[in-house]
């Protein structure tokens, strides 16, 4: 775990954000699938996240993993980074890189066949960013599936976000 | 031969995408070239992950060699060991080449991210020789490398 001692929300929801996504990308990797198309909108993410983290708007970054073949009930797997503002943090930022490994050894990793779409999800208060092209898309079902916490990966003053995944039940 | 480092305050004073349009911006304040930005998703990367912390991104030929690097966490909203200061004279109007670092343990991962012919990944030239159009032996200088962080100017 790294952790820095600092303290504004600004400084919190940068840190969160590039870490957020950081995170993402060493799941992606960590789950064998291929994380060339979420890095290369990096930047639109990233100053997306960081919009509605100022905001305090964004409520969660949502990983579907789905199956490009299957005609229905495409969805393989999912994994969620749950925004909480609440967060009762004594003012140090971290980072705990070693969750996303445990997560995928819980879970197991997918084919490289498999596709995946990011979504964030934002209250209904939140504005788009000032940059990118967002579209509102409706999430895959997860019945079927369990969700199982994992804990929080990233972290600082009053802001966290806590990783989740969901695997077929039975 | 100058060569000229500068250290950029980056995460959490700036997202790793604001630190490096940070540096494009700085870089070509008096020369403006977009190039820079094409990198922006790569540069990125190496910097949410603090690779430019120690090692540089290298900028040749648009007039001193420029070493930039990158730091982090309390340093970066302190401002201990950043240096921002402006570097004059910069011309993007000529063969400039910019140097990403490789990814150190995971090899090839921003190879997909630049197309831009002006943005190499890899080690720079140990000289100043960088035009494109002079290079010889595969860009390999003739003159044995040398410990340039040990020249670098402040």
């Amino acid at each position: 775990m790294t952790t820095v001692s600092v303290g504004s929300h600004t400084h919190t929801t940068t840190h969160v954000a590039t870490n957020l996504l950081r995170s993402l990308r060493l799941l992606l990797t960590a789950a064998g699938l291929d994380p060339a198309k979420f890095m290369s909108s990096w930047s639109t993410w990233e100053d997306g996240v960081a919009h509605w983290l100022s905001q305090r708007g964004l409520e969660a970054l949502i990983l579907e993993i789905y199956d490009p073949t299957a005609s229905a009930n495409d969805l393989r797997g999912r994994f969620d980074f749950t925004i909480d503002y609440s967060y009762g943090g004594d003012g140090d930022l971290w980072i705990d890189p070693d969750i996303i490994a445990f997560t995928v050894k819980k879970n197991g990793s997918y084919p490289s066949s498999c596709r995946y779409r990011l979504v964030a999800t934002t209250a209904s208060w939140a504005t788009d960013p000032p940059t990118g092209n967002w579209n509102s898309v409706t999430l895959r079902s997860t019945a079927g599936f369990t969700r199982h916490n994992a804990g929080t990966s990233v972290a600082g003053g009053s802001t966290s976000a806590s990783l989740s995944y969901y695997r077929k039940a039975g | 031969m100058t060569t000229l480092a500068r250290r950029f305050a980056a995460v959490p004073a700036r997202t790793s995408s604001d630190t490096w349009r940070a540096m494009a911006d700085h870089l070509t304040a008096s020369s403006p070239d977009d190039d820079l930005l094409d990198a922006t998703n790569a540069a990125a990367i190496l910097i949410a992950d603090e690779v430019t912390a120690t090692t540089p991104v290298v900028l040749i030929g648009a007039g001193p060699r420029v070493h930039l690097y990158t730091v982090h966490g309390q340093d970066a909203t302190s401002g201990h060991n950043v240096n921002e200061a402006a570097i004059p004279n910069l011309v993007f109007s000529g063969d400039w080449m910019l140097y990403l670092p490789d990814h150190p343990y995971e090899p090839g991962l921003i190879d997909s991210l630049v197309s831009n012919p002006r943005i190499c990944i890899g080690d720079p030239p140990t000289t100043a020789a960088a035009p494109s159009s002079q290079r010889i032996d595969g860009g390999k200088s003739r003159v044995g490398a040398i410990d340039l962080g040990a020249l670098e100017a402040r």
